[in-house]
């Protein structure tokens, strides 16, 4: 189990070295001089100069780089140049409002998710279970921030049930960007309860369960369930990883605060550091969310352990 | 098919994925949705009622009605010929953008799965890192470098879509490499190029043409997602996303301005989805598994 465990931490140190290196090369790789790039082509030659200076882009290339990777370890992410601040102190301020809608996302993703993909199984064959599927079908294939806009028009301009925009306080301000957020990731989740509570419910003990007398609600949920859970825990960490990145549309279609507003306010003014800044941190929590899903897999299934 | 093989009753595998096509009910009714998307986009000058960038503010922000049918923008301009218009802008985007993924993936593939050493080690490591980048921030991340435009959409989501190809094709090429088919063609002194292209190319065939139809509709989403955040088409060019973003401004008093472009995003998205499973079912059962 040690062994196991420290091997999927030393294999994801290289991932997150590459995720710094491909935020790093994102400043040399726009055309030009990045200084002038990140200025405006009607910026002057001294305050290019003065820039320059400021990121170290008169260094070397290794130099930049390893200075690079120096300051990350340190959590020095640069200065925004728009917001003249600290960059990570930026995200900071700005990561609660996003994990926020990340969590209430895959809440939603889940209890729907799971109700579906229930109903679908229990039903096979019939009219439940098609209908359950078709509307995990239009869930796979209906944009988010289409969904977003739909939930607006229909609950906050119609029905007016719901504040407009971002505002308001507590629980409702968050309702219908979690549910614009999760309705696809609870499409992906109730296709896969429904194969996985049919297979559970093929296996032997689910007849001897049946045959002890239990009730069939007894037999799906405290017997079949149980068991069907553990392949929607692996694709939990991909999908709160999905629902992270996600929240940049969903964030600008309800006008909430978060770091995707943030990324998307600095790639319109190409305030790099920033864009750098968010894209390394969103790209780092997906692959530690995902090593941490991993762990809690090989702890919910010995066989993992062991093989 | 050879006369042998068809007097002696065999079916090639290419009628027998046709067949097993034909007996899919969501098969059907995805590639019928598909012919009609790509008949609207082949013909959408002619079936469009109005000029899609045509102004006329004295019909401004018009309702549904017997001469527009889905209703005009704030400039005048009729909905329906906009969103006409739009299935050919995405359409194109999407097999535009996994067309360029989809072919370096494969060249990358093909020489990682098939040189190995090195290469491989290099390009399975890169793939590592952009695959732990979710789609849309790679494609984001890339729009930063190239700019907005509707040309950049297509390399930003055909880049972003390269890992998955790479990973797919390399798998493949793997396990064809090891085969007795492939060994025997060695052994008959055939070249590397030769059992690439007539060997092994033909087992990849199956699961690239899968996840290739699949990837179109992948490729739509984010495309629109792109341009929703004004960082794809401009105005006032009629793309689905771009104008659901220019529509959202108007939800209080104008709900047809978001409601037909993205019903169509969802339409060609679950025509795709539809065609790719039944063809993810006939060609390649493996991967439904």
């Amino acid at each position: 189990m040690g062994r196991h465990l420290i091997r999927r931490i030393v294999a994801a140190v290289p991932v997150l070295l590459g995720i710094v290196t491909v935020t790093f090369l994102v400043l040399h790789l726009l055309p030009g001089d990045p200084a002038t790039a990140m200025l405006g082509f009607h910026a002057t030659e001294a305050r290019a100069n003065v820039l320059r200076e400021e990121l170290g882009l008169n260094d070397p290339l290794p130099v930049q780089y390893v200075r690079y990777i120096g300051n990350t370890l340190r959590f020095d992410l640069g200065r925004s140049m728009s917001k003249r601040r600290p960059v990570h102190e930026l995200i900071a301020e700005q990561i609660p409002a996003t994990v926020e809608l990340a969590i209430a996302g895959m809440g939603c993703a889940l209890l729907l998710g799971l109700v579906l993909g229930v109903v679908a199984a229990t039903h096979r064959g019939r009219w439940l279970d098609t209908g359950a599927m078709a509307v995990s079908l239009l869930g796979v294939s209906m944009p988010s921030f289409w969904l977003g806009l739909i939930l607006i028009l229909v609950f906050s301009v119609q029905l007016r049930w719901v504040p407009i925009l971002g505002v308001g306080g507590g629980l409702v301000r968050l309702i219908l960007p979690a549910i614009a957020l999760g309705f696809r990731s609870a499409a992906m989740i109730a296709r896969l309860v429904r194969s996985s509570v049919l297979e559970v419910l093929r296996q032997d003990y689910v007849a001897t369960a049946r045959a002890k007398g239990l009730t069939e609600r007894v037999v799906v949920y405290r017997h079949a369930l149980r068991n069907a859970l553990i392949p929607v825990v692996t694709v939990m960490g991909l999908q709160f990883g999905r629902l992270l990145a996600g929240s940049v549309v969903i964030e600008n279609v309800f006008g909430r605060e978060g770091i995707g507003t943030l990324l998307v306010q600095a790639i319109q003014v190409q305030d790099i550091p920033v864009v750098q800044g968010v894209v390394l941190v969103t790209g780092v929590a997906y692959v530690v969310v995902n090593l941490l899903v991993d762990l809690s897999y090989t702890l919910l299934d010995p066989r993992v352990r062991f093989s | 098919m050879s006369d042998a093989t068809r007097s002696a009753g065999f079916d090639t595998p290419t009628t027998i994925a046709l067949r097993e096509l034909r007996r899919s009910r969501s098969a059907i009714v995805g590639a019928a949705i598909m012919a009609v998307l790509l008949l609207i986009a082949l013909f959408a000058p002619l079936i469009a009622p109005y000029d899609p960038i045509a102004i006329d503010p004295s019909v401004s922000l018009q309702g549904p009605s017997g001469r527009h049918w889905m209703g005009t923008d704030d400039f005048g301009r009729d909905i329906l010929s906009r969103v006409l218009y739009g299935t050919r802008i995405s359409l194109r985007v999407g097999i535009i953008a996994v067309g360029i993924g989809g072919s370096i993936g494969l060249l990358i593939g093909l020489a990682a799965g098939y040189i190995g050493g090195w290469f491989d080690f290099i390009a399975m490591r890169a793939v590592d890192v952009l695959l732990s980048f979710p789609g849309i921030l790679l494609a984001l991340l890339i729009m930063t470098v190239l700019g907005p435009s509707l040309t950049n959409v297509m390399i930003a989501v055909g880049i972003s879509n390269v890992p998955l190809y790479v990973r797919l094709v390399r798998g493949t090429v793997l396990s064809a490499k090891e085969s007795g088919y492939v060994e025997a063609a060695r052994g008959t002194g055939c070249s590397h190029l030769t059992i690439v292209v007539k060997h092994i190319v033909p087992n990849i065939i199956a699961p690239f043409i899968v996840v290739t139809t699949l990837e179109v509709a992948n490729a739509i989403l984010l495309s629109a997602t792109l341009s929703f955040l004004g960082m794809g088409a401009q105005p006032p060019t009629p793309e689905w996303g771009a104008m659901l973003n220019e529509g959202r401004r108007y939800i209080r008093t104008a709900w047809w301005m978001i409601t037909f472009p993205g019903l169509m995003i969802m339409l060609s998205v679950l025509g795709i989805n539809l065609l790719g499973d039944g063809l993810r079912d006939a060609l390649d059962p493996k991967l439904s598994e």
